[in-house]
């Protein structure tokens, strides 16, 4: 079985796990007091973790909201005290204050320029489009890549192939994200250049590639499991009726999972989304949205990780990036959901 | 066969390995150390005198990270590092945010360095005026017919947070960068990525195009039309000013340092110090002070 | 039929080859981040903070194990044998189940104000720690609840029926039989948590450690984030890109052998079964 935390739908209790809720008293009242206690305890535990899940959810929503609200101008007296003359003073409250509110700039502009010289703009409509452009390609290369292993591995894989298969699979999902970051730099890089006659390999096309790879093992994983849920009887019966496996695959197999199929490709496609150290290192940062994959791109998890450290608290800059930490977990979060919803519905 | 402990060793060694490792971390925490923050284009610099200063005075730590002059100077603001290297003057901004928070700053200059103009070895322009240099920046020229090349220029620069970026904004483009420059890591990178490129031009600061050696070449800047061109590397010129994007490499700290960061400033100006800026290829300063 | 099994055939091929492309990649892969890296861990384990950042990096993880495997595996207990298909109990795993699969720069994002900022511990070892720790719950909790839901139910009722307290049958029936499958999901959730690099740039890592720095509250070098400073940051890429190589390979090293404990963990398990 592959690794555990892969596997998204987990079993049903099994059956009679509803135990009576009556039992023998305990004559031992030590024990029966020890058994109270651990419980509470491991109950307790488990409350903590609860309530951490409720806090990062509440947390990252506030924070994340913060942007709605408008930010008071600077008062005009600590300009003085700043000691700054009038140019300067002009320049640091136009940067500085007197925003009604981030909502409407975050989503109808493409310019991102938090530090522009006459009026910063946190127009996310480019980054979204960086990582829809890098995303995407991942999803197309993965999904497709993805679901034909799982159908390998699942229809026509001797028992040793699958064998190898599965610790492979498991290793390429374990390569850290820097890593490949790395390899994207040092050696696809110099490739795409010579290979497209480009001035730098550091484009779109590299990150996507990358985060092809990094989202290939959660869309096999899946997608195997999917297929094995297809009921044994349903393949027996077609090759029993004289279809060969490749119209068995096609007629029955691959219909009756295809919710399985989709979900897997939404995963795969929910785990590039959020990678941020090989689109870092790889897309090349330009402050233009991308124009085409041989272009550089900005994805939104790398504006976060490069720009997060250099905005001073509770500024406009912050607010905006907290912004677009917020639609980063809002899209992940749906996409979980709906691939899980898939999962469910699946036979 | 790998040899597997098993589950029950890993259970009961597992946690007590863990709690003695904990324990023996908890036990032996080091004293506060120095926290710097800042210039990506002074980092190996900084880096030397760091452990130079840790060999000096022993039991005294530096951890250093680079992110850009903002980022040092919003975390000194902060409160989160104790001194920052930043690579141009603080901006009004930053001012403000330091007085809204009660927090005096100084800058210690202690280095004098370039930023250079670097294009590839093959391309034929030698020089470039700091109107067209300010020109394709901004992105109103985009090729090299009209200087004296060839094909289409493609831009390397630096993010938003870093101080070259904002310095050579402020002193050349006067405006905005164009959104098709690149935006790299690290000086480094942007000479890397011009030695790659044949229609390359990049800017990074003076130490790393050094290091670069024959690997790019640097464009002499004409300040006034007539004048000859000025390059980077000219000593006098950086210090008599000759060459327009000169600027102060700076520690920043606190108007009431710790003790230890008033040492490790004091520590750039020494005679270790002086001979490792000379030996990164930048120019020394003089001791002086200087309320931002 | 000829032509069927031709049909089938040209399909297995085609797939077939797929499926050993990608593995021979991932193999490739692997090789050349080794290839270029352990032969010069040797000579640059004293330069370029090699060695700082690989003991920032065993640091974290201690510390991530400590703060997630306790609460991570109480709440799996919690969810398998207190109460599994209660209300409380659907939603806790609903919650688990969706954010084990949030990309870690948002949970950097929560370690930053949460744990950095709002209970004031800084950029430290233990904020980043904490943030680990708090990351690798989710998947590690589901983890190890389906390998307590694992052992067959038969065992929690002749334990019962033989008068034993609900706690006794944790201990003594269910958590000896699941142990290899908490372990190896413990495992595999700390070595996810050893290669995350988001959070770390947003908690505390630095580029570089010179003098006596270290403790909880320290400041701290890890190795993936040593590796993408060195390839963004190094002045001298002829020097910074082997020292990245070489903390890469350290990674993958550190890497694969706890995930080779996990994996030898359920071979065990595998064997055992059938008792």
């Amino acid at each position: 079985m592959l690794s555990p935390e892969r596997s998204l739908a987990p079993p049903e209790p099994a059956e009679g796990v509803r135990l009576s809720a009556w039992r023998p008293p305990i004559a031992d009242s030590n024990r029966a007091r020890h058994d109270r206690l651990m419980r509470a305890l491991v109950a307790a535990g488990a409350g903590v973790v609860g309530l951490m899940l409720a806090a990062f959810l509440g947390v990252l929503t506030v924070k994340g909201l913060s942007a709605l609200w408008p930010i008071p101008p600077v008062d005009p007296a600590l300009i003085q005290a700043a000691g700054l003359n009038a140019e300067e003073a002009a320049r640091a409250s136009a940067a500085l204050g007197g925003w009604e509110g981030l909502s409407a700039g975050l989503l109808r502009s493409a310019r991102w320029a938090p530090q522009a010289l006459d009026t910063p703009s946190f127009g996310a409509l480019g980054l979204m489009g960086s990582t829809a452009l890098t995303t995407g390609l991942a999803a197309l290369i993965a999904a497709p890549l993805g679901v034909a292993v799982a159908i390998y591995l699942n229809a026509f894989a001797r028992p040793f192939e699958r064998a190898w298969a599965r610790p492979a699979i498991e290793l390429l999902s374990a390569l850290p994200s820097v890593l490949l970051g790395l390899i994207g730099v040092s050696l696809l890089g110099p490739a795409l250049a010579r290979l497209f006659n480009l001035p730098s390999g550091l484009v779109a096309l590299n990150g996507g590639l990358l985060l092809a790879l990094m989202a290939l093992p959660t869309v096999i994983a899946v997608a195997w499991e999917a297929l094995n849920a297809v009921p044994q009887t349903f393949t027996e019966a077609s090759l029993a009726l004289g279809a060969d496996r490749v119209t068995t695959l096609w007629r029955v197999t691959l219909p009756a999972s295809w919710r399985g199929l989709v979900a897997a490709s939404l995963l795969g496609l929910g785990r590039a989304l959020g990678e941020t150290m090989a689109v870092l290192m790889a897309c090349g940062n330009s402050e233009a949205p991308p124009t085409s994959l041989l272009s550089p791109a900005h994805a939104m998890t790398a504006t976060l990780a490069l720009e997060l450290p250099g905005a001073l608290r509770d500024s406009a800059h912050q607010r905006a990036l907290f912004a677009l930490g917020l639609m980063l977990l809002t899209i992940s979060l749906t996409n979980q959901l709906v691939a899980r919803r898939l999962l469910r519905g699946a036979p | 066969m790998l040899f597997v402990p098993s589950p029950r060793s890993v259970t009961l060694g597992g946690p007590a390995l863990c709690a003695l490792a904990l324990i023996l971390g908890l036990g032996c925490a080091s004293g506060r150390p120095l926290r710097v923050q800042g210039s990506e284009s002074e980092l190996e610099l900084i880096e030397g005198l760091a452990q130079r200063f840790a060999e000096a005075h022993p039991g005294v730590g530096v951890a250093l990270s680079g992110g850009g002059s903002a980022a040092g100077v919003t975390s000194l603001i902060d409160g989160a590092i104790d001194v920052a290297t930043v690579s141009r003057p603080l901006l009004p901004t930053e001012r403000v945010e330091a007085a809204r928070r009660g927090v005096r700053l100084e800058a210690t200059p202690f280095a004098l360095d370039t930023i250079c103009v670097v294009v590839h070895p093959k391309n034929p322009v030698v020089a470039l005026d700091l109107d067209e240099l300010g020109e394709i920046l901004r992105g109103e020229t985009t090729r090299w017919e009209g200087l004296g090349g060839a094909g289409p220029i493609s831009l390397y620069g630096r993010p938003s947070s870093s101080g070259t970026w904002s310095l050579l904004r402020e002193r050349v483009v006067k405006g905005d960068y164009t959104p098709s420059i690149r935006a790299l890591g690290g000086s480094a990178a942007v000479v890397q990525a011009v030695a790659a490129d044949p229609h390359g031009l990049g800017y990074a600061a003076l130490s790393y195009v050094r290091h670069a050696g024959d690997s790019v070449r640097v464009l002499g800047l004409v300040v006034s039309p007539g004048e000859p061109a000025v390059d980077p590397r000219d000593e006098a010129a950086a210090r008599e000013g000759r060459y327009p994007i000169t600027r102060a490499l700076s520690l920043v700290t606190l108007a009431e340092p710790r003790p230890d960061a008033a040492a490790l400033v004091a520590f750039s100006q020494s005679e270790t110090g002086l001979t490792m800026i000379e030996q990164a290829g930048l120019f020394a300063l003089e001791a002086s002070h200087a309320e931002p | 039929m000829n032509s069927a099994s031709r049909r089938e055939r040209l399909l297995a091929g085609l797939l077939g080859g797929l499926t050993a492309a990608l593995v021979a990649l991932t193999v490739g892969l692997v090789l050349v981040i080794l290839a270029r890296g352990l032969p010069q861990v040797g000579a640059l384990l004293n330069q370029g903070g090699l060695g700082a950042a690989a003991l920032g990096t065993i640091g974290l993880t201690l510390i991530t194990a400590l703060v997630a495997a306790p609460f991570g595996v109480a709440t799996a207990i919690a969810l398998s044998e207190l109460g599994p298909t209660g209300r409380l109990a659907r939603g806790l795993r609903f919650g688990l189940g969706t954010l084990a699969g949030v990309p870690g720069v948002v949970w950097g994002l929560f370690g930053l104000v949460v744990f950095v900022q709002g209970l004031a511990l800084g950029p430290s070892l233990l904020a980043a720690g904490l943030t680990l720790g708090v990351f690798t719950v989710p998947s590690l909790t589901l983890a190890c609840e389906q390998a307590l839901r694992a052992v067959p139910q038969e065992e929690r009722e002749a334990a019962f029926a033989l008068g034993a307290t609900r706690w006794e049958v944790i201990t003594r029936n269910v958590l000896p039989r699941a142990a290899p499958g908490i372990l190896s999901g413990v495992a595999l959730g700390l070595s996810r948590a050893a290669g995350e690099t988001a959070p770390l740039l947003l908690t505390g890592a630095v580029y570089s450690i010179s003098g006596p720095v270290f403790g909880l509250s320290a400041p701290f070098m890890a190795l993936p984030h040593h590796v993408y400073t060195l390839v963004t940051q190094h002045p001298d890429p002829a020097v910074g890109e082997p020292l990245a190589f070489a903390a890469a390979a350290l990674l993958l090293l550190l890497s694969l052998l706890i995930g080779g404990l996990a994996a030898g963990l359920r071979a065990r398990l595998r064997l055992g079964e059938g008792l």
